[in-house]
């Protein structure tokens, strides 16, 4: 497959998924292109193309998350002239405003649907970090969990 | 107390919600430039191609999507001018799953998604006609089937609901359906158009084109900004040729009419002839709907009247053939194949 193909035919898909991880239109894309350019040529090596971006995409969204909370950066810019006319109420908003890694935990929870271990480890943390976050997360939103973790039989 | 999956949803949502014009417009103020100017030949590709794509979520699979407000519309309301496109229905199920509008079947039936359900409404009731988990990256229905895409298979089941069964495995590229009959269609970009007929073995219709609405193909470049050069009728192979415009980048067509851009201009042309060329402000180009629109969310330009129609809402979600809001408990749908052709 070429990668010109794979991203002209999943390139939306992944922005959506960069869309609910990072919470903004400018970062997802951001995100995606970031991504993909780090893939270069060891694309022709990747079995399964958009599992490895997305596991990517994850990672990257927290060593940024990381990096930026270090540098403190001063430089950022009003970032609302594209995103939408939520509710005030919409529960989609309560999530942006989530701290970035608790956010994260619940995209791939909820919307890639990954057991807590394989978030676990994706994002390089441990299985109890990932449900404390979860739980913290899901407390702000006021949101009653049905299972305390996820992947467990 | 809200539930794990009024979390889904939303996070669902707010992915469906995001705009393929709103990333492109984020590209020129991006704080992190250098990897726009790598990679932005690759994305505004896919992002046009997307925004672009016949068939969206209709025919061929592309999401739903929330368009940014506009400044109050100059001109005719949609509402006023065709009130017969006008519906509404409950906007949760019984059980509280939101419903998301993401087909117009016909000028009387809207598919609609709930949870993992698809349903036909049609005068106020909803019937069930699958179940479909995961992500679905393409739909189409004709009068009495729908097909549908997800997770790396093509299935078929009667709109009246029943058992569904599979036509086709295909690789993770495919991204547009249709169905006709026993007739089922899907292609990839580069891939070219492929046909199972009556569940039987697939086979490559036509190398190099990319499916439109059945019977039509086109040869859809992946450079956003080149043009189309040919319309295709795969059942009888008439082959239109296609003459831009001078100076008319990203032109996309469907079998008699094209839009395309010139500098901030959309421009609206014949396939084939230059005899009736527009020049349209306030709608963005893209592949024209039943041969006839170009939907630009809370604008619509009617090709047929050449006029350009508002729908006056700060905030609404649509595909190509559906555009919807809620107001209150109700969805507001408005179905574009309901629109009467012109006497």
């Amino acid at each position: 497959m070429e990668f010109e193909d794979f991203v002209h035919a999943r390139g939306q898909a992944l922005l959506r998924f960069g869309y609910v991880l990072t919470g903004n239109a400018d970062d997802a894309a951001d995100l995606v292109q970031e991504v993909l350019i780090k893939l270069g040529d060891r694309w022709s090596r990747i079995d399964s193309p958009e599992a490895y971006v997305r596991t990517a995409m994850a990672r990257q969204h927290i060593s940024w998350w990381r990096k930026r909370r270090r540098e403190q950066l001063t430089d950022l810019v009003p970032e609302n002239s594209y995103t939408h006319d939520h509710e005030p109420d919409d529960l989609w908003a309560e999530v942006r405003g989530l701290p970035p890694k608790q956010r994260a935990v619940l995209v791939l929870r909820y919307y890639e649907d990954l057991s807590d271990q394989e978030i676990a480890d994706i994002l390089g943390i441990s299985r109890g970090t990932v449900r404390s976050q979860a739980s913290r997360a899901l407390a702000t939103l006021r949101v009653k969990p049905s299972v305390l973790e996820r992947g467990q039989v | 107390m809200k539930t794990e999956d009024d979390v889904r949803q939303a996070l669902r949502g707010a992915a469906e919600s995001i705009s393929h014009q709103d990333l492109l417009a984020t590209l020129p103020a991006r704080r992190r430039r250098r990897t726009v100017r790598r990679l932005a030949a690759v994305v505004v590709a896919v992002a046009v191609a997307s925004t672009a794509g016949a068939l969206a979520f209709g025919g061929g699979g592309r999401a739903p999507q929330v368009v940014t407000p506009q400044p109050t519309p100059e001109g005719r309301l949609l509402r006023a001018v065709h009130p017969k496109a006008f519906g509404d229905m409950p906007a949760k199920d019984p059980s509280g799953l939101p419903y998301q509008p993401v087909l117009a079947i016909d000028a009387r039936r809207v598919l609609v998604r709930a949870g993992e359900r698809l349903e036909v409404y049609t005068s106020g009731r909803f019937e069930k006609v699958a179940e479909v988990k995961g992500e679905i990256k393409a739909l189409a229905a004709d009068g009495g089937s729908l097909a549908w895409l997800s997770e790396g298979e093509i299935r078929v089941v009667p709109l009246g609901g029943g058992k569904s069964w599979r036509i086709a495995e295909v690789d993770e590229l495919v991204n547009r359906i249709g169905i006709n009959g026993e007739r089922v269609v899907w292609s990839s970009p580069r891939g070219g158009v492929w046909q199972s007929v009556a569940g039987g073995r697939p086979e490559l219709l036509h190398k190099g084109l990319q499916l439109l609405r059945w019977p039509w193909a086109t040869d859809e470049p992946l450079d956003p900004k080149a043009n189309v050069t040919r319309i295709v009728d795969l059942t009888i192979g008439y082959d239109v040729q296609v003459k831009a415009a001078p100076g008319v980048t990203g032109l996309r067509c469907g079998p008699f009419w094209c839009a395309g851009s010139r500098g901030a201009m959309t421009i609206v042309q014949r396939t084939n002839d230059w005899s009736d060329l527009r020049e349209v402000r306030e709608v963005g180009p893209s592949y024209p709907i039943f041969n006839r629109f170009l939907n630009g969310g809370f604008r619509i330009y009617d090709i047929e009247t050449d006029e350009t129609l508002h729908i006056d809402r700060t905030r609404l979600n649509g595909g190509e053939t559906l555009i919807y809001w809620q107001e209150g408990d109700r969805l507001v749908v408005v179905n574009l194949a309901a629109i009467p052709e012109l006497e």
